[in-house]
């Protein structure tokens, strides 16, 4: 029996209480909803932001209501941030530059997307500092006009003078959208991450080294058709060879196929050689009767041409010497060449009056390089 | 008239035109499609241009070449180690051995490397690495050696039907690997000359020509000292400027350009008639400056058309005051009155 009469008096102020709340707590009518395509877009996700300077960190919430919200009934949006993080994400207490916005970088066409600017006639954005017992850190904007749940709002929060900030614990942070006028509220949570570093630093040398580039364009130079004892045929290369380098210079050497022993045109069915001489001097085919294959190139302002291979005496040309063992220096530059350097590469060839008739072909190799 | 109208008729058109495309077609598959010029290009950069290693008996390198391609399409260059010279004693060239100057070849170092590729795909604006090894043998022997890592473009072997000359590029980076330590180096100056007697205006080339006879490569650097008649001096010209090498037992020609145009120097010092060139030049890297090669050359420079112009001008101002004298002598003299 005294274990109920202990019993009785406490389910008795526990009725009691429950009445009260009932029957004299003020009648609310609420609508709770759920934010949809809701994101926070942090310009910064690093740790320990101070919000002043390069640590500036700008917000961008966008969202969607699941219902209407009103002006006339003081429609708000709040962003209320983790206990732990008090005094972090809102350094200093104090009012923020808000914006709406209609789009912003984390848009996805079709899915979370902007695409209304959050309305407002003076919208007005503070950051709060919580107490770290029973308030938190909290962004609140006001002054929000109507809001229909067919939108997806944009807004963007700005401040670099040390007010928002980020919290100084990695990782996620819980954070939590609410949307509400007097009558209705619909709200979000959701985690955002902090990184202890969130700038990735690129670096790259532009190396010191010097460099050379080499181009041979066109590859294949048709010399057309000689006619045994005929004249001599001669052949401009524009720009086939050109070159440009840093402070090493650059030179340009060249050696023939020919027959193997000689370089020249060379008919493989003869086998015939029209001889590019023996690497050695130029080739002389301006007279009748003379039969002989070479090469002379313009000359680029400030580079060199050999003497051999000089332009300048009609049907004298450089006599080109056979494979690497008799490779001849064609063109040279000592100093640093920019932009490239071009020539131009003439081509004479003469057949003689017992030239086979036939498909001839020299395989010449130009080799460039950079001084050592 | 009817045959005339035939002619001139649908069908006959239709059997014509037919004709003349199927011929059309026919030659155009028969024939290959021929440019004077084919105009594809070849291009390969390189970097670095070339390498300087001292390194020691059985020691181990490891180094790279970057390659790239700014031609328009992939091309396929074959990679070649071999030992290499000077091109035609021009200093700081670089050519690959053939297979047999390889062979016999005393100072090639390229059976100390290794690449990581033999042959390259090079993508248009891509870079490309390509690594080597160099492995010094233990018992190899103190002085210099030589290899290029060379880069060929792959032939291109057609045929146009026609008297053609066919092209590949070839570049590379040549490497010098001095082994051991107190290298012997040594040289002999063959020649320092102009390659005129006289100029008309300051723009003289001069000739070096020297001679290695060390066990590694020398870089001869130095300047050129002219002096007038006065003994002043009127200019001085860095020799070698850009620093290039000679490899052993080799020789090379340097030219140096003196193009001052004026005559009269800096601090006003009379550029004409005989100027004396004097050539001091070191190539050692240790205490250079107790083995200077020295040599004198001379020139003059005779600026003749101004001379000559000159020479005209008094010569005419003496004939015309000559000519004004004499017609005041020759005047009458007016009698007393």
């Amino acid at each position: 029996m005294r274990k109920h009469n202990k019993v009785i008096p406490i389910l008795v102020t526990i009725f009691a209480t429950a009445l009260f709340f009932f029957v004299l707590s003020p009648v609310f009518k609420s609508e709770a909803g759920t934010l949809a395509e809701t994101y926070l877009f942090l310009s910064r996700i690093q740790t320990n932001l101070t919000g002043a300077g390069a640590d500036d960190v700008e917000i961008i919430l966008a969202f969607q209501p699941s219902q209407s919200f009103f002006l006339a009934d003081s429609a708000r949006v709040d962003i209320f941030f983790p206990m732990a993080d008090n005094a972090k994400w809102c350094r200093t207490a104090g009012a923020l530059t808000v914006t709406g916005v209609t789009s912003a970088a984390p848009d996805v066409t079709g899915g979370h997307e902007i695409t209304a600017a959050l309305p407002g006639v003076s919208l007005v954005a503070s950051c709060t500092q919580g107490n770290g017992t029973t308030t938190v850190d909290t962004i609140s904007i006001t002054g929000v006009g109507d809001l229909v749940n067919t939108a997806t709002y944009g807004v963007k929060l700005v401040n670099n003078t040390g007010i928002l900030g980020t919290a100084s614990t990695s990782g996620s942070r819980t954070v939590t959208v609410q949307v509400s006028d007097n009558n209705n509220l619909d709200s979000k949570t959701f985690g955002v991450y902090l990184l202890a570093d969130d700038t990735v630093e690129v670096t790259a040398t532009v190396a010191a080294a010097p460099t050379i580039t080499c181009t041979l364009s066109p590859v294949t130079v048709a010399l057309g058709t000689l006619y045994p004892g005929g004249g001599l045929v001669e052949i401009v290369s524009t720009g086939q060879v050109s070159t440009s380098s840093t402070n090493s210079g650059y030179y340009w050497a060249a050696y023939g196929q020919g027959n193997g022993t000689d370089a020249g045109l060379f008919y493989s069915g003869g086998p015939y050689l029209i001889s590019s001489g023996n690497g050695v001097g130029t080739v002389v085919i301006s007279g009748g009767g003379s039969e002989g294959f070479g090469i002379n190139l313009s000359t680029p302002t400030g580079a060199t041409v050999p003497t051999d291979f000089q332009t300048g005496i009609p049907g004298q040309y450089g006599s080109l010497g056979v494979a690497e063992a008799e490779a001849r220096l064609i063109l040279y530059k000592a100093t640093e060449t920019s932009p490239a350097h071009s020539a131009d590469i003439y081509y004479g060839a003469r057949a003689g009056a017992g030239a086979l008739s036939g498909v001839y072909t020299e395989y010449i190799t130009y080799v460039c390089g950079g001084y050592y | 008239m009817m045959k005339n109208l035939k002619r001139y008729s649908a069908p006959w058109l239709n059997k014509k035109i037919t004709l003349f495309l199927a011929v059309s077609i026919a030659l155009f598959f028969a024939f290959p499609k021929q440019n004077l010029f084919a105009q594809t290009s070849l291009n390969i950069g390189t970097a670095p241009a070339s390498e300087k290693l001292t390194l020691q008996p059985g020691e181990k390198y490891e180094g790279e070449i970057v390659v790239w391609n700014l031609s328009e399409r992939t091309t396929t260059y074959d990679i070649f180690v071999r030992g290499f010279r000077q091109i035609e004693n021009q200093p700081g060239t670089a050519i690959m051995y053939t297979e047999d100057e390889e062979e016999r070849s005393l100072y090639s170092a390229a059976p100390w490397v290794t690449t990581s590729k033999q042959k390259v795909d090079l993508i248009p604006n891509r870079n490309e690495k390509i690594f080597y090894e160099i492995n010094v043998p233990e018992d190899a022997t103190k002085g210099e050696y030589t290899v290029i890592i060379a880069f060929i473009s792959e032939d291109v072997q057609q045929q146009l039907g026609t008297t053609a000359a066919f092209t590949s590029l070839s570049s590379g980076t040549p490497i010098l690997v001095k082994v051991g330590q107190d290298f012997a180096e040594n040289a002999e100056l063959l020649q320092f000359d102009t390659d005129k007697d006289w100029y008309e205006e300051p723009n003289v080339k001069f000739f070096t020509r020297v001679n290695n006879l060390g066990d590694t490569h020398i870089t001869p650097i130095g300047e050129i000292v002219l002096t007038n008649i006065f003994d002043q001096e009127v200019g001085k010209i860095v020799f070698n400027e850009s620093a290039q090498s000679i490899l052993r037992d080799n020789s090379a020609s340097y030219e140096t350009l003196w193009d001052y145009g004026s005559f009269l120097s800096k601090d006003n010092k009379i550029i004409l008639g005989p100027i004396k060139a004097d050539l001091i030049l070191m190539y050692r890297n240790f205490q250079p400056g107790f083995a200077p090669l020295t040599a004198t050359a001379s020139f003059w420079i005779i600026p003749w058309k101004y001379i000559l112009l000159l020479l005209l001008i008094i010569i005419t101002t003496m004939v015309v005051l000559r000519m004004r004298k004499k017609k005041k002598e020759d005047q009458p003299q007016q009698l007393p009155k």
